[in-house]
Parts: structure tokens; sequence; C-alpha cells
């Protein structure tokens, strides 16, 4: 397209072309990304991966996460002595649970303690942390985008007020903030998220923050004002669509930090309840590490790999985006 | 600058006192409390009478509005009260478990700014060569895997080849008492925590360097002819230095204040696994300690690394 006579005619075409039919216009822009965001691209493959793994996990599991594998006992024993019973205290039971094992080609990652199937909680962990990561920061992002929005565009004794209470939530060490709140009310998979997203709020709020003011002395908000505009007309159709990057920055940036900061905490024992999370599996693992190291490798290579997915897609959109923050 | 410096000490204060008050309710939030938590394994059980008992030595039957003004009456003498499990006062436990948080903290600092120094220095100097993907590539690695997991690696690592260190410490040494003890007992942890704190330094680091050295002053220096190596070391990082300088004011201040994550792994006995125990008993009076310490010590090293950028770059003022 570059080789023509007149380039101005062509950019016309392609672009009247490009509003016809949004779908090219965003495949080209994701064969560009890939073209030039090698690293970025990866990290959006591996998204992707997880993402179908997440939807379609009974596809892929082979087994049911929670089902318990039992296995005829090698050392059966009828009616065995207090002596026998010492050494080995199922001798008793024919049928014992699958525990421990290692990897073989029926329990691809071996089994857990529990006798359930590794491969098959790993898989169906996705839907936790993907969960976990996309509304949690979604969540973040929209607090952010009300209070940022509002303390950047009013100042005043609202924006004193507000930051002096983000200041409390920061000073305030997450993880004592999670601790505290996941113990109050019941540590449900919904509490932990919301709990997150406001933990988020300080980061997101500062940021939006930040951009809102730049624009506030921008000279087309001037423009506005001059011209009578209202207040909520200014910030919906002049400040909010040109903080779009920050936004879509900072939501794509905060998913990764929410899988693992959700994967701490279950690691920790304060994580949701009454769902497979990796955090939790690697500190599963840890009871038997001795002997069985698969549990805690395995969930643990699932749990970073898709961190590093995130935050590699990251920082190739944030490079797109918003050139000025290449790289802090 | 004097009024600067008054302004933002009452503004801190005010955070603080958020906090304490935020802390006090959120623990009375908690299900539960410390003489049900504790009381109930007492030989003879939990009978009403004993409950109140219990509660009254704690000073937990009055109204929660007379507590408030005792907290705060006492906190204002700097009073943290006493931990309900071990009766020793908040503050002579902090004593016993800062240094702990402290050795560990200044281990993870150092090996963290060994490696992430030299590795943003050549990052930004190699800008876009291999070197640079592969120290980038690294950081983003350092920045994601969690420091449970690497911890539990090098766990499983040093179980099945044999090595020197150990990992189960039962003495918990401190490094002035037993340094040879002490430093078996942290390297893994403070290894493990400095490379995981390497990503954000570098990567500020990085992005600073390259902004100065786009700048005159640097085509000034070179053009004059000083070797790139005193181009980059004394003029460029001079600069560059300073918001990197921020970030490690506010690195120090989470990293004596404790890795609950770390200390609790390698039994540790600091701030961190502290507090994490004093949530799971209800130990109202050491929550409230511990967090009002710790948020005391984020704000001020704030407002200190706040106050030392005007020393440090006299562009800087302050409004």
């Amino acid at each position: 397209m570059s080789q023509s006579a007149d380039p101005l005619i062509v950019d016309s075409i392609s672009e009247t072309s490009a509003i016809a039919s949004p779908f090219r216009t965003f495949g080209r822009g994701l064969a560009f990304f890939y073209r030039k965001k090698t690293l970025g691209a990866i990290g959006l493959t591996i998204i992707l991966v997880v993402m179908i793994l997440a939807v379609f996990a009974p596809l892929f599991s082979r087994y049911d996460p929670s089902f318990i594998f039992q296995s005829e006992n090698p050392n059966y024993k009828t009616n065995p002595s207090i002596m026998d019973l010492a050494k080995d205290s199922n001798i008793g039971s024919p049928i014992i649970v699958t525990q421990l094992t290692n990897p073989d080609s029926e329990h691809w990652f071996g089994t857990s303690r529990a006798g359930h199937d590794i491969y098959a909680r790993i898989i169906y962990g996705t839907r936790t942390s993907l969960m976990v990561g996309l509304i949690a920061s979604v969540i973040a992002v929209g607090l952010g985008i009300i209070v940022g929005g509002a303390t950047g565009y009013y100042l005043g004794w609202l924006d004193l007020l507000v930051q002096r209470l983000i200041d409390t939530l920061q000073a305030l060490p997450s993880l004592v903030l999670l601790l505290l709140i996941g113990q109050t009310f019941e540590p449900s998979l919904r509490n932990v998220i919301m709990t997150m997203g406001v933990i988020g709020l300080p980061i997101t709020s500062r940021l939006i923050r930040s951009a809102v003011l730049a624009l506030r002395a921008s000279t087309f908000v001037e423009a506005a004002t001059a011209l009578g505009a209202s207040d909520s007309r200014i910030m919906f159709r002049h400040v909010l669509p040109n903080i779009g990057s920050v936004v879509i920055i900072s939501f794509t940036i905060g998913i990764g930090a929410y899988i693992l900061f959700e994967a701490t905490l279950s690691f920790l024992g304060v994580g949701p309840s009454g769902v497979i999370s990796w955090g939790r599996m690697v500190n599963e693992g840890r009871a038997s590490i001795d002997i069985h190291p698969w549990l805690t490798v395995f969930s643990g290579a699932a749990l970073s790999l898709t961190v590093v997915a995130f935050n590699l897609f990251g920082d190739a959109i944030r490079d797109v985006l918003d050139p000025r923050l290449r790289g802090s | 600058m004097l009024n600067y410096i008054i302004r933002r000490c009452t503004l801190n204060i005010g955070v603080i006192y958020l906090v304490g008050s935020l802390i006090f309710v959120l623990v009375r939030l908690l299900p539960g409390s410390f003489v049900i938590q504790r009381g109930g394994l007492d030989i003879g059980g939990l009978t009403p009478e004993r409950l109140e008992l219990a509660k009254a030595e704690l000073g937990l039957d009055k109204p929660v509005l007379e507590q408030y003004l005792t907290y705060w009456a006492d906190l204002l003498r700097l009073d943290f009260g006493f931990s309900f499990e071990t009766r020793n006062s908040v503050a002579s436990e902090l004593i016993s478990a800062f240094p702990y948080s402290m050795e560990l903290g200044i281990g993870i600092l150092i090996i963290g700014l060994s490696i992430s120094l030299p590795v943003g220095v050549i990052s930004a100097v190699k800008q876009d060569q291999w070197q640079d993907y592969l120290l980038r590539g690294f950081a983003i690695v350092a920045l994601s895997f969690p420091v449970f997991w690497t911890a539990a690696l090098v766990t499983i690592a040093n179980l099945n080849f044999g090595s020197p260190l150990r990992l189960e410490v039962i003495a918990q040494p401190h490094l002035w008492e037993d340094p040879w003890a002490a430093l078996q007992w942290y390297i893994i942890p403070a290894t493990c925590g400095g490379v995981a704190g390497t990503a954000s330094i570098m990567r500020v680091l990085r992005s600073e360097l390259l902004e100065v050295l786009r700048q005159d002053y640097i085509r000034t220096a070179r053009s004059k002819g000083l070797q790139e190596r005193g181009v980059i070391l004394r003029h460029a990082l001079q600069n560059a230095f300073l918001p990197v300088l921020t970030l490690i004011g506010i690195t120090i201040a989470g990293l004596i204040t404790g890795q609950i994550v770390l200390e609790s792994m390698f039994n540790i006995p600091g701030v961190g696994r502290e507090l994490v125990e004093a949530v799971s008993l209800r130990d109202y009076s050491m929550v409230q300690g511990i967090t009002l310490v710790v948020a005391s010590v984020i704000v001020f090293t704030n407002l200190l690394v706040d106050i030392s950028y005007g020393y440090l770059d006299p562009r800087v003022r302050f409004a």
C-alpha cells in the first residue's frame, strides 16, 4: 500500500474501508502488535490459552478436580495385628486413597495428599485466578475513575479530605487490611475480590487524578469552560475520553498483581474459601515437599506463567498507548 | 520549607489518627475474641463467670467508647498496652521482634540493590540490545514469580541436592550473637526477597537513566572527551538517581516493618509473623500496636524522602 503514486488518496481509501469494517482495523492492529511487540504478543498468546482453559475447563481437565482417586491396597491384610497397624495404619483397609503419586500417564502431574488429580485442579485453578484478576482490576479502576476523577476535577476540600483517606488506606499494609477484612466477613471469593479492589484504589485513583489534573489545565478544557459548558459536560465529553489510555494501562497492569495477591493470601491461608486456588495448592504441597514436590512445583509454575503473561502484555500495552511511561 | 514540613507533619498525624481508629474498629469487628480463642483451652472450659473475669482482666468488659478513649489516652503517652497472649507490653514485644525483621530487611535490601543497580544501568546503556532484552525479561520474571514459590523451590533444591544451608533453625540467632548461623538462616529468605524486589528499582532506574542520557549536558560531557564510564557513573547516574532514591526509601519502610510471607515460611519471629499470629489470636492491642508503628514508619519515611528530595535536587520547590 505504501508503493502508490499518491499516498494521500490511498490513505483516505483505507480509512473509509476501515470505518466500514472495524474487524479489519482490529485485525490489523493485532497483526501490528504481534509484529512489533514480540514479548507482549507472547504474553497475549498465553493469556488467550489460559482463558480458553478456564472457559472450557471440563473439556481439558480429564478428571473431576474434586474426585478422590482410590486404588486397591497392595499391602492389604485381613485381621492385621497391632504391630502391622503401627507400621502402616492403612493396612486393614482393602481400598486406599491414591495419594502423593508421581506424575505418570494416568495422572499427568501426579495426585495430591487428598487423592485429587493435580492436573485437573490446576486447570480449574485458572478460573479462580482469572476471575480474581479481572474483576478486582475492574473494581479498582472503576472506583479509581470515580474517586480520582472527582478529586482531580473539583479539588478543594473534597480533594484534601479524600486524599487523606487514601493516605490512610495506603499506610495500612495491604496484607494487614486483607487479613483483617478476610477474617471479619466470610472469606468468600466475592468478598476477597471486593476487598482487593478497594485496596487497589489508592494506586488507580492517584494515577487517574493526576491525568485529570493535567487535562484540567489543558487549553481545550479551558475553551470548553469559556464556552459555558457545564461541569458534567466537560467531565464526560472532554476529560473522560482522554484518560482512556491511563485507564486501560492501570487495568491491564493490575490484573497480574491481583492474581499474585490472591495467591499470596491463599498461601497464607486467608484467601477465598471454597475455590480451587493455586496459592493454596503451593502451600498444601509444602507439607510433603520432601517426598512429593509436584503439587508445589506445578501449581506455582502455572501461577507464575500466568502472571508473567499478564505483566508482559501489560508492559506492551503501556508502551503502545503511552510511550512516556516506558519502562516505569 | 519549615512551613511545608509543619503542614506535612500535621497531615501525617491526621493520617495516623485515622489509621489508629480504623484498626481499632477493624480488630473489634473480627468474629470471636481472645478470651474465646484462648480461654476455651483452659482446664475446666469456658464458664460464663470465667469469661467475665477474663474480659475484665483485659479491659474488654467496658463500653467500646470507653475502650476507644482509653486507647487514645494511652497512645498519647506512647503506651501501646500489653499483649493479651504473653502479658508483656506491646512495646517490649515489638523491640524483640523488630531486630529479626530488620536483619532480614537489610539482607533483602543489600541483595536487591546489588542486583538492581548494575542491572538497571547496563540495561539503559545497552538499550534495545540483547543485554537489555535479557535483563528486562529477568525483571518481568522477578516481578511475576511469587516469592513464596521461589522460596519453596529453593527449599526443594536444598532438600534434594543437599547443601550446607540450614533451613530449620531452632535457636533463632541474631547476627551479632552467632553471625555464621544467622547468615545460614537468613541467606535463602533474603535472596528470594531481594531478587523479587529488584524489578521495580531496576525498571525505574532504567527509564530515568534513558531520559537523562538524551540530555544536552551528557552530549557536552561526551564531546569534551570524557570516558563513557565517567559520563554515565558521574554525570548521568547522579541525576537519574533521585526517583530511585524515593523508591528505595519506600522499599526500606516496607522492609523494616516486616515481610509477612518470608517470616512465616522461614520461621523468623519478626514483626510480620507476630502480626499474623496476633490477628489469628484476636490479640487486639498487639494488632493495634504493630499496625500503628508500621503505618507511622511508612508515613514518616515518605515525608523524609520528600524532604531529602529538596536538598538533593535544588530544582524542587516546596509549595
